[in-house]
């Protein structure tokens, strides 16, 4: 993880962050609160080592418990989030009509094929020009239409490989980062 | 003065004080309940599922050491189902990370494999994981080994009940949890450790150790967390 | 050990013992009983393993000792033999029952792990051998992950006391429980 300060974080005014802890301070759940208010502010959508730790001090809360709050719920993030968001689902219904080769597909066509260490089922992967983040949830709830891919909040159901690409094309992107992943 | 219940534990009548666990009543009635992630003077988590036992007219079973007693209840301590119970969470543990005894530090002197022998278990069922874990040797006097971290959260509870630092905490969650240290920093370079070394002291496993012991050669040191904690109590 | 009895004795129980990924420990720990053997011994035939000089592993064996992990083709060969040939099978110490030190391997690939020692490793050679040597399983994985085991006995190596018990609860016919109050204090899981 990097520790140079974030850029959103430097030009940060402090005070929201003071002020999200102070409004919420006293409340039941305020921690959950003040981060997603902390979150909500970045336009990358995450919460920046320094952020955590600002919370942390204002609220008096030990700075491991804070990590630990913000790690435990996937609704947070530790790293800058693209501007388009892809959800595959990973759930038993979507796996037994393929979601798994449509993720693996998806990985390729978006070079974000690592070492042949990498967690195959990581929660979040990024591409590097920040343009989509890929995830993967345990079930949509719509398992009627298995696999089912979530794009920007929408979702598309019985999804194979062509009307996925469909989808994908009409997403921004630009145009120097459509070259092909680096063996 | 608190209010007085009656509970029976494997069918002995005793009684307690409203608020006690049922495990601090079994304990008080000499019975002995397995447990590993509960230890005298902290906080309980519930975490390891060991301490798990029957109550009368319940479908499920419940940890001792998380459930208050109640006036009235029937509590079972041993059984069949119990022993099966907690024999698969030992397993469970087991299975999870990478607990080389041959090799450690703690051996011979760890709770978990105590635990193992005590309640019979003579192998494990689940397939293990074996994960790439890291070893965390950043500080200079102890060693925090991830590889044999059951996640019981002692070392938690004891900086942050006793020594009043919460350098610890539990980071991620489900098979990803992993103890961190502050903002996943490496335990040197911690600025709220004290350097005090409770955490090493409660750990019951060999994932929190002192620098420079061999195999078998780890032994830890309860009575002063017991103590402090006694003393934590007494005050006003 | 001869093998035969004389009348009005039980018959001798053929014992095989066998030595798969552990470092021989197990073995010494069966000889650690001592004395003990002499008593043991009249009870016993060992038709099988490091101690004796049999070739082929034979058949109709009553009780069959592993020691050690299943970590090659070999030991994969060798482990379903004893199965086949054996009525009991027993995974003898912590390398057969949770395949111990040599799982430390398990976290690397096998490729990766050969190139390291073989090749990075060392100055001479710059060659992972394949002659003469079994190729290695993806993982050294535990007796019971390959085959029906009928009895573990764990420890590293199990203490001789516990082995003695073991083998005089076979030897009467039953099996040994290692919670009994004479030997838990012995026992050591992992
Ligand atoms: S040494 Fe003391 S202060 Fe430091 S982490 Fe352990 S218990 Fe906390
Ligand atoms: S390091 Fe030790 S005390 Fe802390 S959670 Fe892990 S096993 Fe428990
Ligand atoms: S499994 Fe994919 S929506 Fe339920
Ligand atoms: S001792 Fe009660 S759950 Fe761990």
């Amino acid at each position: 993880m990097s520790r140079a300060p974030s850029q959103w974080f430097a030009g940060l005014d402090k005070n929201f962050i003071n002020k999200a802890a102070d409004d919420n301070a006293g409340r039941p759940g305020a921690l959950l609160a003040i981060l997603q208010a902390v979150q909500n502010r970045n336009p990358q959508k995450y919460l920046p080592r320094e952020a955590i730790a600002a919370v942390a001090e204002r609220t008096g809360v030990p700075l491991s418990q804070v990590y630990g709050v913000a790690t435990f719920y996937a609704l947070f993030n530790l790293h800058p989030q693209g501007r388009n968001t892809i959800c595959v689902c990973r759930g038993t219904a979507c796996h037994t009509r393929g979601s798994k080769d449509l993720l693996d597909k998806l990985r390729l066509h978006l070079g974000l094929v690592g070492g042949e260490d990498d967690e195959d089922e990581a929660i979040a992967t990024t591409t590097p020009d920040g343009a989509i983040t890929l995830r993967t949830v345990a079930c949509f709830g719509q398992c009627a239409l298995a696999p089912v891919v979530e794009v920007n909040h929408a979702i598309f159901g019985h999804m194979n490989e062509r009307t996925l690409e469909r989808e994908l094309a009409t997403l921004e992107r630009p145009a120097a980062s459509r070259r092909e992943p680096t063996p | 003065m608190s209010q007085k219940i009656s509970v029976r534990i494997d069918g002995q009548l005793c009684t307690a004080e409203a608020g006690q666990t049922i495990y601090q009543v079994a304990q008080a009635a000499g019975r002995h309940i397995p447990a590993l992630c509960h230890m005298e003077g902290l906080s309980s988590a519930g975490s390891c599922r060991l301490c798990l036992v029957q109550v009368e007219g319940l479908g499920r079973l419940l940890p001792a050491c998380t459930t208050p007693a109640r006036d009235g209840m029937a509590v079972t301590t041993q059984s069949e189902t119990l022993a099966h119970n907690r024999r698969m969470a030992l397993e469970l543990l087991f299975s999870e990370r990478n607990h080389i005894c041959a090799v450690c530090v703690s051996n011979g002197h760890c709770e978990l494999q105590a635990l193992a022998c005590e309640l019979g278990v003579t192998s494990v069922r689940f397939p293990y994981n074996y994960p790439r874990l890291p070893v965390d040797a950043s500080h200079p006097r102890f060693v925090l080994d991830h590889n044999r971290c059951v996640l019981c959260t002692r070392c938690v509870r004891v900086c942050d009940e006793i020594e009043g630092a919460h350098v610890w905490d539990i980071a991620g969650r489900g098979i990803a949890s992993m103890l961190v240290c502050e903002l996943d920093r490496p335990w040197g370079e911690a600025e709220s450790c004290t350097g005090c070394g409770k955490c090493v002291q409660v750990c019951p496993t060999g994932a929190l150790v002192e620098k420079g012991r061999a195999v078998e050669e780890m032994t830890k040191r309860r009575g002063p967390v017991l103590h402090l904690a006694e003393r934590k109590e007494a005050r006003p | 050990m001869s093998a035969t009895t004389s009348p009005g004795t039980p018959p001798r129980v053929r014992l095989a013992t066998m030595w798969l990924d552990g470092c021989s420990g197990c073995h010494m720990s069966l000889l650690d009983i001592d004395e003990a053997l002499v008593a043991v011994a009249p009870r016993i035939e060992m038709v099988y393993g490091p101690l004796v000089d049999a070739q082929e592993f034979p058949e109709n064996v009553d009780v069959t000792l592993i020691e050690g992990a299943v970590s090659n083709h070999d030991d994969l060969e060798h482990v379903r033999t004893a199965r086949a040939r054996s009525r009991l099978l027993v995974a003898l110490g912590d390398c057969a029952v949770t395949s111990n030190v040599p799982s430390m391997r398990n976290r690397w690939p096998v490729k990766n792990l050969l190139e390291t020692i073989y090749v990075a490793g060392t100055d001479t050679g710059r060659l992972v051998p394949t002659e003469g040597v079994p190729p290695l399983l993806k993982k050294s994985v535990p007796l019971h992950d390959i085959v029906k085991i009928d009895l573990h006995v764990p420890g590293c190596p199990p203490a001789a006391p516990v082995i003695l018990f073991t083998l005089t609860a076979l030897l009467d016919g039953h099996m040994p429980d290692f919670t009994d109050p004479c030997v838990v204090s012995k026992v050591r899981f992992g």
